[in-house]
């Protein structure tokens, strides 16, 4: 029992556990206030997730605990159950997103690693739309570009999937404006579909007049210049990436359902007026190994058409196997000096000598191509090819085939030169121009000279039959093994026309000069 | 039945030990103030103890710590959480010894406290309670190893790699431990012992 002397009672004392329950009562009424909504999220695996421990963030910071991990009546996917705090409240729009953040290892980077030590979170992406929800479907993957960035979306479209990746960026003059975030084929699979998004402010450079193509993959170019690489940066190289061209536009405003087209490279886009087009057909007995539908046909070095078919054919009646290629000539990129130019045009072409010869396009790949010439010596009758009822351009050989035949021409008709004749008309030549010699020598010095100098005349003559006969055959060779390695371009081509031609009207001259010594020996002093 | 000090007139000091008379109201050897029983010891070990009742719930519901690793955000744990996580760590040891110090040892002293403060009239010689009495009364002070441990950690775990600091919960943990302590000291074993003798007395 207390003393006595009874102690003032402490009534004072009991402040403390008042104040301490106030205090308690006070952090209890903040905890339960700061609570906000209570949201499920469906997700495909709760990978990482803990119940009562996996916080969902926003901006790095915490405005949501993970309560509960359940699964849907189906048992395919997991319904995650939050508590939210108060504060995130306005968050909570019907197009937010929420993904599970975790290491990842991809091409565009490393991310989320911190989650290795703090275990996986889920992240928000607010969403703009203005109606509240408490429900929500989480992405599989982290978006590629949250919702909160600015910018437009554009739809684009493509035949292949060159230069589109998703990740892959979209450059305007080699700066990036965008990033490709979607990729997939279309529903009959003809076309395959795209979204990309392009940041603000460079959306403002999209209009009608925008064109997207293929920025990817390096180009290599061996011509006559020599080698030309074009390579862009090495991530678009790895990953592929687009490229804008565009101008300004009257129309400003874009539809918002535009469908943009991808090229396949910037030379595409490049506006080519539409030219009409006809059809030729031309027929090769030989190999038309190197060409391809597609390859080109030139005339006078300008690209005219394309190969649109090529077919083996048989002919029974015949009884020979042979290729009959059609060619589509735009035969508007003539342009006339005095009229319109109309397929009537090509046929008066054909008439007055126009015909296709089979060129190698390139070394390395062995591409043909078709070029056409004319010969105005060849006027020949306008013929229609029996196989396909196209207006036929003769074709002949050319090139490497073409430089054998002159070659073996050549050397028929040196063979042909009447030598030994020659030779032995020279000799004569030279004797009766002794006798003379001998009987004139008494005229005087300057007769004397002249001797001289023709003897020295025939000398040469004479050595040069020998070195032409010792030459032709290594001449021959040399044509053949020059032919070999030369271009069959064009000027080369008509140089050793010419240089046959020349060499021919040589032969001709000599054989000429000799018939005509042959007759009338004196004619070297005497004249004709 | 022996006669208490009380009643051969003998007071004791609580702090240094020493005996003297009754009436002496400072201790002739440390100086420091005497009483026969200690003042208001009741009333003041109820208030204390409820006290501490009340800080209890905030102490378990509130984070004692927030860790963030490698700078993201931190995280909150109460003192339950801390030992599950330990628990699931494999330091079965060290959960169990803070699961013991941390949440065993405060409701022990409380619901030893409530039990004497109900039971102030024993009808047998209290020596168990007196025993339990010292016992809690020794062990009280060891619950503040959680709260030390804390403080270390939030002092010296403070970078970019891992950093801890402590949390509201704490401040609440601190005090029950602190009242609990205080109820204890002010509690009065031996008010058990009159009341024994009391009754043994009345009995005869």
């Amino acid at each position: 029992m207390q003393e006595a002397e009874i102690k003032k009672t402490l009534h004072w004392l009991w402040l403390l556990p008042i104040f301490a329950m106030l205090i308690a009562l006070y952090l209890a009424y903040k905890s339960i206030s700061n609570l906000g909504p209570e949201i499920t999220i469906e997700l495909a695996s709760a990978n990482g997730l803990e119940a009562g421990r996996t916080k969902i963030r926003y901006r790095s910071l915490e405005v949501g605990t993970v309560k509960d991990i359940t699964l849907t009546p189906d048992f395919q996917r997991v319904i995650i159950h939050a508590q939210m705090k108060k504060m995130a409240e306005p968050l909570l729009k019907a197009d937010s997103e929420f993904w599970v953040v975790s290491p990842q290892v991809g091409l565009t980077g490393i991310t989320g690693l911190n989650t290795l030590l703090s275990g996986n979170f889920i992240m928000i992406s607010p969403g703009k739309s203005a109606t509240y929800s408490s429900k929500f479907k989480g992405l599989d993957q982290s978006p590629l570009i949250p919702s909160s960035v600015a910018g437009i979306r554009v739809y684009l479209e493509a035949e292949s999937n060159a230069g589109l990746n998703v990740g892959s960026a979209i450059y305007y003059r080699g700066f990036r404006v965008g990033r490709i975030d979607y990729l997939n084929w279309n529903k009959d699979f003809s076309k395959i579909e795209a979204q990309a998004f392009i940041f603000s402010p460079y959306d403002k450079l999209i209009n009608n007049k925008t064109k997207f193509y293929n920025a990817s993959g390096i180009d290599f170019k061996l011509g006559m210049r020599g080698l030309e690489v074009n390579m862009p940066s090495v991530e678009t190289v790895l990953l592929g990436g687009l490229a804008i061209q565009t101008e300004k536009s009257d129309e400003p405003f874009l539809p918002a359902n535009t469908v943009f087209k991808v090229y396949k490279s910037q030379q595409e886009i490049i506006e080519k007026p539409v030219y009409k087009k006809a059809n030729y057909a031309m027929r090769f007995d030989n190999s038309i190994r190197g060409l391809r539908i597609g390859s080109l046909v030139e005339f006078q070095g300008i690209e005219l058409g394309r190969v649109s078919d090529i077919k083996l054919i048989y002919d029974d009646n015949k009884n020979l196997a042979l290729n009959s290629v059609i060619l589509e000539l735009e035969f508007e990129r003539m342009k006339a000096a005095n009229k319109p130019v109309d397929e009537n045009s090509f046929s008066k072409l054909i008439k007055n000598g126009l015909y296709a010869t089979l060129e190698t396009a390139n070394f390395f790949s062995g591409e043909k191509l078709i070029r056409l010439n004319i010969n105005p010596n060849n006027t020949q009758e306008l013929f229609y090819c029996e196989y396909s009822n196209y207006p036929l351009i003769p074709s002949q050989d050319s090139g490497f085939d073409f430089m054998v035949n002159q070659g073996n021409e050549i050397l028929a008709k040196v063979k042909n030169l009447p030598l030994d004749e020659l030779i032995a008309s020279a000799n004569s030549a030279v004797q009766s121009l002794e006798k003379v010699a001998k009987d004139l020598e008494g005229t005087g010095k300057n007769l004397n000279k002249t001797l001289n100098s023709i003897s020295r005349a025939s000398n040469s003559v004479e050595k040069m039959m020998n070195n032409l006969n010792k030459e032709i055959p290594s001449v021959s060779k040399q044509f053949k093994h020059t032919m070999q390695s030369i271009d069959s371009e064009s000027n080369i081509y008509f140089k050793f026309n010419k240089t046959l031609d020349d060499l021919s009207r040589m032969a001709q001259g000599i054989s000429r000069l000799m018939r005509q010594l042959d007759a009338k020996p004196n004619s070297m002093i005497f004249g004709k | 039945m022996e006669k208490s000090a009380k009643e051969l007139n003998k007071i004791v000091c609580l702090a240094c030990g020493s005996v003297m008379n009754i009436e002496t109201k400072k201790c002739s050897h440390c100086n420091s103030p005497v009483s026969i029983r200690k003042k208001n010891s009741l009333e003041k070990s109820w208030v204390y103890l409820i006290t501490s009742v009340i800080l209890f719930f905030p102490a378990n519901l509130l984070p004692i710590t927030y860790t963030s690793y490698l700078g993201s955000a931190p995280t909150g744990d109460t003192i339950m959480s801390n030992i599950v996580l330990l628990w699931e760590h494999k330091s079965y040891f060290i959960a169990l010894v803070i699961f013991l110090a941390s949440i065993i040892t405060p409701l022990f002293k409380i619901i030893v406290l409530i039990y004497l403060l109900f039971n102030q009239k024993p009808k047998k010689p209290p020596i168990i309670q007196t025993k339990i009495y010292h016992f809690i009364h020794f062990i009280g002070r060891w619950s503040m190893i959680d709260v030390f441990v804390v403080a270390l950690l939030g002092a010296l775990i403070n970078g970019k790699l891992a950093s801890i600091t402590a949390g509201a919960g704490i401040f609440a943990f601190t005090g029950v431990v602190i009242f609990t302590m205080i109820a204890t000291e002010s509690f009065d074993i031996r008010f058990l012992w009159d009341n024994y003798r009391d009754y043994a007395r009345s009995r005869n």
